[in-house]
């Protein structure tokens, strides 16, 4: 005897889709495509896939005219073990102008029967911050999937409603390592409404382009990708960012960058009323110098003394700063807040100066300048003079005057003015910024002893790792840093000079002098030096680190180390000269023994000449054979007795 | 003129002790003079970001039986390292454990250019109240205007709605303060044990009588006072007693390396509830008395034990196909302990259940105290014998079995018996044997049993032991080809348990090349690790080349030999030490490479053997040399004989680990048919 269920069951085979097979569970994300599943499991058991594979996953986006939108996000996955587990969670944020409308997700045997559904007790749902310098109204749902036997496939679906049209969206059909079957993006809105919408390398998607009941809308697919469809340059996607927003009561556009620039003047204005207090220490700055520059650089160390970051994101997304006052009143802002500020004392001076947003980070994407949008993490403060733009990080309170930070370097930012918004560079932090130069002498001790005099002068990204280990800290937390950023022990300092890093010098001038006992070693009547036995641990200058991470600048390191020759000690051994040059950079290495003196001297220059990354082979080469050349070791032999 | 100088001198030091005394004494919420900025207020002070110039609590009893916790922390910053101090994060939870945040105030203090106190309130508005896990909350606050130089008032209040959770508390701190202080009172009716765990001396430690005011609720039927049913309520004056207890001028605990934990070397006090006493009502609650009450309390305990004394099908069911009857004890074991192992270990810490285990069973998921608790449930329902253990984990500190408080443990583990051995289990180690994880390696845990609860040692007793073997053949090149053995057991062996065969390749070539050069391995044999005797061996023979080899014969061939990254112990670079070195277990380490010399070359010179040793030798390395005229015979060998060595072996003990860490002396081989 069949069951109703067990019919329906069988007719829906029969027309090539399935239901959940008849159990305590009831489905409430429809049935999976049985035809789809069946083909891509005969697929992927020739390609034996890891982690998870993606049967379908397709976002959707409907705007509406009341400036609200939603975006439903659907997944079927099969997933292969616990990594795969892992890396589906799904993370869901919500908050001020965002709203979850919904969860379901559910487990599903391979062959499609329905084994669980996901309950309120499956989702963590927590604060984003979770240092607890950092202040948020933004929370996020986990959706922790515990199922333990694999292989299995997950089916998620979610939707969130947005109360403005202010964020940007984008779709990208694969990401890193996936096996995809189907990956859907499609975006509905009134045909009234204007939409910005890039596409890129869209020639690998199946389109369509409809307009239908007064809505228009657009489907991107892609189907049947492997890892290897996984592009490192070039790859499709799509942005999405309605032209018409408002946030906070402030209507704005992305027509252009000058339209949003002029949106972020508008929802900042009237934020810039300063106290009486704050104003008479600037009267008095405006008293001490006639230097512009110098002028300038008082405010800055002002700012530095009487302030410190706090991230604080709350209220209109993060978007609108807090008032001068609200600075002056708790000596804490975030950058919008520090920045505003800063801006606030130099136009009671007189001084014209203009907030830059940016996205500030080292692996961010380059701004895509020709779409505006809501790219942007970051603000920073510039000032024209004369010459070149004066900028300032007011967050920090350690940089030195007209330093940015390396995550703020090289990259397009977008400078605000009553006029609107207008793109600007920052600073090109190149090789010719970023340097480093050494100069040391060793002197050769018994019992595998030597002391090391050394004096570094570093300039852009190289005096960050100064900046951050020194300033600020305490006699012995400078001695720990200084010992954990050398691969040698120093087990004594005879002196440690870091005034240069304490008056905020850029360049920076670090000093010291101190004992080490391992970077001499002593075998037999011989002692091995390497010739690179002094590079910095923790730098990002390191080939080690390079080849892990990558650089994100070009530099030029340059390190002069000579070597006294104990008495009666001999060279036995030096290595050859090399000279490497090519597109990624130049390397050079000499080690020089005067005549009659009784020392020798290493001379090494190692110029980056720009960013590399890891995937290319050249580029590995090229830092592996420094790396060899950096080990070579210098042998000396103590002279055998008459 | 020498009395009276000596007297200026003495009058001198008086009036700066006492000057530095007042300034770190408690003080009002908002009283603040300016000699409370002199700092730093003693010559170490100068090392750190911030000084704590006094840390006050009340534990004071309101007329509803609560307890509410009042906090006043003073703090003077120091650097602008120390502006982290100025935020702060309160955590309370309200529905576990009725906890509520009563007041929250803050104040910073700056001397202005006028040489006045700045005095800048916390605006209640700052502070941000968030919603945590199971419960918690967190109330979060930046102080303003704080800069280096400022000193910073924190003063709030928890009201505790559970009477027996005080909470402990702690001298030390990460800076160093100047004053700490608690206050509790404490009914006579009211029993707790006050346990001190200190590491000097208190400055203040005084009791004063009291009297509290309560309205007591005695809920529930089966009191005979009130006829059995509902819940009465009265009003009771009693004696009480004010309990003063301080340390003052307390040095931080940093850690150091090779430290288990740094709450081992803190003092503290806790408060453990023992019961209620009211003669003249008849009222008589008897809480924790000893170790098998608590014992017999956890295992009827619903979110504990309960399920365990209760035999089910499911259980017996859920490993049937796992084990037969035919097999022994010990494979039983295994095979249970292999099925609840492969379940997911979630990332929560709750001690007690938040599930029945059935339905941790059925999800195959759990927390690792969950998890343990359905193993013992089904070693128990299939015949083997099997308890809960109660251990602290090696972050968590020490277990000191006089103080009968729960508080102390931080997880559940297993123990099963099996034809007389006692074998200890965790079902959420990710070890590949029967090892405890090392943070499991604390002391002894306790065994619990309805009739007769034990301590049991968990350190491992056996050596581990981890040897490396070489024997090869230098080539005129500087290249050497030959074959290498690793043999592990005990802990050396759960790396290369864990890892796959490529993970144990790479692992090799680094030991083998280092930095020095690049190394091909070769037909490898690798023997799995055995689940009771943990051991594992590999084997391959290997091609090694120097980093700048040319492929021609040398005139001089300097050799490093292999295994400079191989003994891999965290460096002692600090010039003293304050707390003892504790090591996870008990090892020998082994390196053993013979080299033979190639025709034609002969060592330039013998290097010299070399021994470092802790007095006693219960740490100590070797390095030494045997030579002929075809060989070089290399061994180096690290043992630690015992995990806990104490401080004033400080110097020997870095003396060897720094040893072990360098790298074999480099052998240099010459060409004996060219004139030198």
């Amino acid at each position: 005897m069949i069951s109703i269920n067990n019919k329906v069951f069988y007719i829906c085979i029969f027309f090539g889709i399935t239901v959940a097979s008849c159990n305590q569970y009831k489905s409430s994300l429809g049935p999976i495509n049985s035809e789809d599943l069946y083909q891509f499991r005969s697929y992927l058991e020739e390609v034996e896939p890891r982690d998870y594979a993606v049967l379908s996953r397709d976002i959707s986006l409907e705007f509406k005219k009341n400036e609200t939108y939603t975006r439903t996000y659907k997944g079927d996955y099969l997933v292969f073990d616990e990594n795969g587990r892992e890396k589906l969670k799904e993370i869901i944020f919500y908050g001020p102008f965002r709203k979850i409308k919904g969860i379901d997700a559910e487990i599903y045997s391979m062959e499609g029967d329905l084994i669980k559904r996901i309950t309120r007790d499956d989702l963590t749902d927590l604060p984003v911050s979770n240092v607890i310098s950092d202040f948020s109204d933004v929370r996020f749902k986990e959706l922790i999937i515990s199922e333990n036997t694999f292989p299995y496939i997950l089916r998620v679906k979610y939707t969130v409603e947005f109360e403005n049209f202010f964020f940007w969206n984008f779709w990208y059909p694969q990401k890193k390592g996936e096996f995809i079957k189907k990956s859907l993006f499609s975006i509905s809105y009134p045909e009234e409404m204007d939409v910005n919408i890039r596409e890129n390398e869209v020639s690998k998607l199946n389109t369509n382009h409809t307009k239908v009941s007064g809505k228009f809308k657009h489907t991107w697919e892609s189907k049947d990708l492997t890892p290897e469809d996984y592009p490192f340059n070039s790859e499709p996607f799509v942005l999405v960012q309605p032209v018409e927003f408002s946030l906070d009561g402030v209507a704005g556009s992305f027509e252009d960058w000058k339209s949003f620039g002029f949106w972020y003047y508008k929802l900042n204005q009237g934020r810039q009323e300063l106290n009486d207090e704050t104003k008479a220490k600037l009267d008095l700055i405006n008293a001490q110098t006639n230097d512009y520059e110098e002028k300038i650089k008082k405010v800055y160390e002002l700012l530095q003394s009487q302030t410190r970051y706090i991230s604080i994101q709350l209220g209109a997304g993060g978007w609108k700063t807090f008032p001068a006052s609200f600075v002056e009143q708790k000596g804490y802002g975030d950058c919008k807040a520090l920045t505003n500020f800063s801006f606030s004392m130099f136009e009671y001076l007189g001084i014209k100066t203009f907030p830059v947003l940016l996205n500030s980070g080292y692996q961010k994407p380059d701004l895509i300048t020709d779409f505006p949008s809501t790219q942007f993490n970051h603000i920073v403060l510039t000032i024209p003079t004369e010459e070149e733009n004066i900028w300032l990080e007011c967050t920090s309170q350690i940089f030195p005057f007209n330093y940015i930070g390396s995550p703020n370097a090289n990259r397009y930012g977008l400078m605000i003015s009553e006029e609107g918004g207008e793109l600007i560079r920052t600073p090109n932090y190149g090789k010719e910024v970023n340097y480093t130069v050494s100069k040391t002498i060793i002197d050769l001790l018994p019992e595998g002893y030597s002391n090391i005099k050394r004096e570094i002068e570093s300039g852009g990204v190289f005096l960050e790792d100064y900046y951050y280990g020194l300033v600020g800290e305490t006699e012995e937390n400078r001695v720990r840093w200084i010992d954990s950023y050398l691969p040698v022990n120093l087990i004594s300092y005879k002196s440690i000079d870091t005034k240069s890093a304490d008056r905020k010098e850029n360049p920076v001038i670090v000093a010291y002098e101190a004992l080490s006992d391992d970077l001499v070693r002593e075998s037999g009547s011989r002692k091995f030096i390497k010739t690179h036995g002094l590079a910095s641990k923790q730098s990002f200058a390191t080939v080690d680190f390079i080849e892990e991470n990558g650089t994100f600048f070009g530099f030029t390191e340059i390190d002069s180390t000579v070597i006294n020759i104990p008495e009666n000690y001999f060279v036995e051994r030096i290595p050859e000269s090399v000279k490497i040059e090519n597109e990624f950079g130049v390397f050079r290495l000499d080690v020089i023994l005067p005549i009659n003196e009784n020392k020798l001297e290493i001379k090494r220059e190692f110029i980056l000449k720009k960013r590399i990354g890891l995937e290319d082979e050249e580029e590995k080469r090229f830092l592996e054979r420094i790396k060899i050349f950096d080990r070579r070791e210098i042998v000396l032999k103590k002279e055998s007795p008459e | 003129m020498i009395k009276r100088n000596s007297f200026y001198l003495i009058t001198i030091l008086i009036s700066a002790l006492c000057s530095v005394i007042s300034q770190a004494q408690p003080k009002k919420f908002g009283k603040i003079s300016k000699d409370d900025f002199s700092g730093p207020y003693s010559q170490s002070d100068s090392s750190y970001s911030a000084v704590v110039l006094f840390d006050k609590a009340d534990y004071t009893i309101q007329k509803d039986f609560k307890y509410l916790v009042e906090r006043h922390i003073r703090i003077h910053i120091l650097t602008s390292d120390g502006l982290d101090f100025a935020t702060r994060a309160i955590n309370f939870n309200t529905s576990r454990y009725d906890q509520r945040i009563e007041k929250i105030e803050g104040q910073t203090y700056n001397i202005n250019e006028r040489n006045k106190i700045d005095k800048v309130k916390l605006d209640r508005r700052d502070i941000e109240y968030v919603d945590l896990k199971a419960g918690w909350k967190t109330a979060t606050f930046t102080l303003p205007k704080v800069s280096a130089g400022s000193i910073i008032d924190i003063r709030y209040e928890i009201e505790l709605g559970d009477r027996g959770q005080l909470p402990n508390w702690y001298f030390e701190g990460s800076i160093p303060k100047r004053w700490s202080e608690i206050n509790a009172e404490i009914p006579l009716f009211l029993r707790f044990d006050l346990i001190s765990k200190l590491t000097r001396n208190l400055d203040i430690n005084r009791k004063e009588s009291s009297k509290v005011s309560i309205v007591y609720e005695v809920e529930g039927s089966g009191n005979r006072l009130y006829g059995g049913t509902g819940s009465r309520s009265f009003r009771l004056n009693a004696p009480s007693e004010i309990f003063y207890w301080g340390m003052k001028n307390i040095k931080p605990i940093i850690y150091e390396p090779y430290m288990s934990s740094v709450n081992n070397h803190r003092s503290q006090i806790f408060f453990q509830t023992k019961g209620i006493e009211i003669p003249e009502y008849q009222i008589s609650e008897s809480y924790n008395k000893s170790w098998q009450q608590i014992a017999e309390g956890l295992l009827e305990y619903e979110y504990f034990g309960q399920e365990l004394n209760e035999e089910s099908s499911w259980s017996k069911k859920a490993v049937e196909d796992l084990i037969l009857p035919s097999q022994e004890r010990k494979e039983q074991i295994h095979s249970i302990f292999q099925y609840v192992n492969s379940f997911n270990v979630e990332d929560d810490f709750e001690f007690y259940l938040r599930n029945d285990l059935k339905s941790i069973n059925e999800n195959k998921s759990g927390t690792s105290n969950e998890l343990n608790l359905l193993l013992v449930k089904l070693l128990k329902d299939n015949g083997i014998n099997a308890y809960p253990v109660l251990i602290s984990s090696v972050g968590n500190g020490r277990v000191n079995p006089n103080f009968i408080l729960i508080d102390q443990f931080s997880k559940v583990i297993a123990l099963a018996e099996s034809d007389g051995d006692k074998v200890l289990l965790n079902a959420a180690s990710e070890n590949e044997s029967i090892l405890l994880p090392t943070q499991d390696l604390n002391g002894n845990g306790l065994v619990l049993d309805t009739y007769e609860s034990y301590w049991h040692n968990l350190n491992y007793r056996s050596l581990s032991r981890f040897t490396y073997s070489i024997d090869s053949n230098l080539k005129p090149d500087g290249s050497l080809e030959g074959k290498l053995e690793v043999r592990a057991s005990g802990y050396e062996s759960e790396f290369f348990a864990r890892v796959t065969e490529q993970e144990t390749e790479n692992k090799i070539e680094e030991l083998i090349s280092s930095e020095n050069g690049q190394v091909l391995l070769d037909s490898t044999e690798i023997s799995p690790i055995q689940f009771y005797e943990p051991s594992i061996s590999y084997s391959s023979s290997f091609k090694f080349y120097p980093s700048n080899t040319s492929g021609d014969s040398l005139d001089i061939i300097y050799f490093q030999p292999p295994g400079f990254e191989f003994f891999e112990m965290e460096d002692l670079q600090n010039s003293f030490r304050k707390y003892p070195m504790e090591f996870p277990f008990r090892s020998i380490k082994g390196l053993e490479v013979t080299i033979n010399i190639p025709d034609g070359y002969e060592l330039s010179e013998e290097p010299e053997d070399k021994t470092y040793a802790v007095e006693g030798s219960t740490m100590s390395y070797t390095d030494s040399y045997i030579v002929s005229a075809d060989r070089v015979k290399i061994s180096r060998s690290l043992v630690t004989l015992e995990p806990i060595i104490s401080v004033s072996s400080y110097k020997e003990v870095k003396a060897v680990i720094n040893a072990a860490n360098q790298p074999s002396a480099t052998l240099v081989f010459e060409r004996s048919d060219i004139d030198k």
